[in-house]
């Protein structure tokens, strides 16, 4: 049964599709009543934002550009009746239809994801580049390295000179005292 | 052991560097814009640097003093071959020693930086490799000056105004390959108001930070005069075999 609603639930889905783009783009027309005898297809283009005339019939040297492949709703509903009575007579036809919009959507789906994952990937470079962290955090921090470096470089070597000179200075008073007392 | 203090000079250009770093940090990372370029059409440019120009604060304004200690040694050094006066090769082996500490901070914060805005370590186009020149020229004077013997001076001196007479060189070569221009129509003159103030400020610092260490490396340089003096003295009454 969840099947057969689901099957139904598409159909009606693809009809209410077919009969949104038989509507003429753009134009804030409501859609006739019922349309002009000579252009039953479509309805007549009307000028933007006006109503068509009631019952004027369409010029027929100008029809309206109806796409080729959206039926009137009539034809439509009848499509449908057929359909659905092909598909409960038929287990197989009815396994078919069910898995080729299984098919069609996870196709879909699966573009919509690429999609989705070329966005994400663009936003995350933009984002990288723009607060680029890492770099900026790793040049301060040689940086700072380098000066610490050199500085522990200058204070050690002021040490190891400044206990040489107090070294020598020992020896020098040591060997002056000893010559002075004769030795 | 007595224990020998740093000068005053040296304890307030320390002191005026560290309150310096603090401020031109705080200012670099609240303060100052992202690099961020429009063409006439609002469209952005592709060569913006965003966070990544963080770094020219330091990474210029160590290249600043990097050139003028340079310089220094180079003037010290002519100075004391014609003179033979000591404390001018004090001044010029003090200053050569932290120019090639700032060369290595330059090279390797543009290392890194050029690694986030080229996506390269290194190219070998001419300012880079003569920077990279006239830091080994910079070390080659360290360790001639260190290892050569008793002429060491000299050779060393030389050595600086060799450095010295490729600075121009290098401030010549910018904006002549990835570098941007430099001179009057250059990055630096034609900073945006916002970066300006924590730019300058960096330059300070690091000339506070220059000073303070030249003058700490010249009291350096006379501890190793003194202990010359005292071992040949120790070597003429026998103390020193």
């Amino acid at each position: 049964m969840s099947v057969m609603r689901a099957l139904t639930l598409l159909l009606v889905l693809g009809v209410s599709a077919s009969v949104a783009q038989a509507q003429p783009a753009g134009s804030a027309a409501p859609a006739p009543a019922a349309p002009a005898p000579a252009a039953p297809a479509a309805p007549a283009p009307a000028p933007m934002g006006a109503p068509a005339p009631a019952g004027a019939p369409a010029p027929a040297a100008d029809p309206a550009p109806a796409p080729a492949s959206a039926p009137p709703l009539e034809d439509a509903i009848k499509l449908r009746q057929t359909c659905v009575a092909a598909m409960n007579a038929n287990e197989g036809f009815a396994r078919s239809i069910i898995q080729k919009a299984i098919d069609t959507d996870r196709v879909s789906v699966q573009a919509m994801c690429t999609d989705i994952d070329t966005v994400k990937t663009h936003q995350e470079a933009v984002a990288d580049v723009e607060k680029n962290e890492r770099h900026v955090i790793g040049a301060y921090a040689a940086m700072w390295v380098i000066a610490a470096l050199f500085l522990l470089y200058l204070l050690r070597r002021q040490q190891r000179l400044r206990a040489e000179i107090d070294q020598l200075r020992r020896d020098l008073d040591a060997a002056a005292k000893d010559t002075k007392d004769g030795k | 052991m007595k224990r020998q203090r740093p000068s005053p000079v040296v304890l307030v250009f320390a002191l005026l560097s560290a309150v310096g770093f603090v401020a031109s940090t705080w200012l670099v990372f609240t303060r100052s814009p992202l690099s961020v370029n429009y063409n006439a059409d609002g469209s952005l440019v592709g060569t913006s640097l965003f966070y990544n120009q963080k770094i020219f604060y330091f990474h210029v304004a160590h290249a600043f003093w990097l050139f003028g200690s340079v310089f220094v040694a180079g003037v010290a050094s002519i100075v004391y071959l014609a003179t033979r006066n000591a404390r001018w090769d004090d001044i010029a082996i003090a200053s050569v020693e932290v120019a090639a500490a700032y060369g290595a901070v330059v090279c390797v914060t543009g290392s890194i930086w050029a690694k986030a805005a080229w996506d390269v370590w290194w190219n070998t186009e001419p300012r880079l490799t003569m920077s990279l020149l006239l830091w080994l020229i910079l070390m080659g004077c360290v360790i001639v000056r260190r290892f050569a013997g008793p002429s060491a001076d000299r050779i060393a001196a030389g050595m600086a105004i060799f450095g010295m007479v490729g600075v121009p060189f290098i401030y010549k070569m910018v904006g002549q390959d990835s570098h941007p221009a430099a001179g009057s129509q250059g990055v630096v003159a034609t900073l945006a108001p916002g970066m300006r103030g924590p730019f300058w400020l960096a330059v300070a610092t690091f000339l506070c930070w220059f000073i303070a260490l030249v003058v700490y490396r010249v009291q350096g340089t006379r501890a190793e005069r003194e202990v010359r003096e005292l071992r040949e003295r120790a070597l003429d009454l026998g103390v020193l075999s």
